[in-house]
């Protein structure tokens, strides 16, 4: 997991709850949380 | 304190601002021990008052002298008349374990360091990266920001191993 500094930290736990939802649907495991970048770059 | 003593020494009663605990202490006895991280009795012997007479308390340095105690942030000493004083303490809230390369530091929720005191943080920050600490080896504010919040809304993923 990679915290990252700059942005919204807000913004980006939203933007990680949807992602991680939409890989749960998928039935797709999590194995890197990268919350350096905006946007949607969030699990990779 | 209730009591007082006709010797003129004092009691004893600790207060943390961290968890409302109250300790008391009787005529020079050691206060009981409480559920603060830093224990009532370290406190009353870093003070420097104990069995002390009233009026020879000097709260500035007794205060002084319990802040150097590790996981303290600030202390406040009190002496009353007959025979007692209170010792307000506020307690170093320890935000996380961060390990760089050349160790590991603790930092509190302001992101400074702080002296390890009580019980660890179950989080621990790797800096890989050798921007998250200032020049002063602190962690910079907008991390120590993003950690707390982090924690705050995921403890279940704040408590494994994190990078910046």
């Amino acid at each position: 997991m990679y915290l990252g500094e700059e942005g919204s930290m807000a913004q980006k736990l939203t933007l990680l709850d949807e992602t991680q939802r939409q890989l749960a649907e998928r039935n797709e495991p999590v194995r890197v949380i990268d919350l350096r970048f905006d946007g949607y770059a969030l699990i990779r | 304190m209730d009591c007082c003593d006709p010797g003129g020494r004092v009691g004893v009663r600790v207060q943390s601002a961290r968890n409302q605990s109250v300790l008391l202490g009787h005529r020079g006895s050691d206060p009981d021990t409480g559920e603060s991280e830093v224990s009532s009795q370290e406190i009353y012997r870093a003070s420097g008052i104990v069995r002390r007479n009233v009026f020879l308390i000097r709260p500035e340095i007794a205060a002084r002298q319990i802040t150097d105690l590790p996981g303290l942030k600030s202390a406040a000493v009190h002496a009353r008349l007959p025979a007692s004083a209170v010792i307000d303490v506020t307690e170093l809230s320890p935000l996380a374990i961060v390990q760089t390369i050349t160790g590991t530091l603790w930092v509190g929720s302001d992101g400074t360091r702080i002296q390890p005191a009580g019980t660890p943080p179950d989080f621990t920050l790797v800096e890989v990266s050798g921007t998250a600490l200032d020049g002063n080896g602190d962690l910079r504010p907008i991390v120590a920001a993003n950690l707390a919040t982090f924690r705050a809304a995921r403890p279940e993923q704040a408590a494994s191993i994190m990078a910046l």
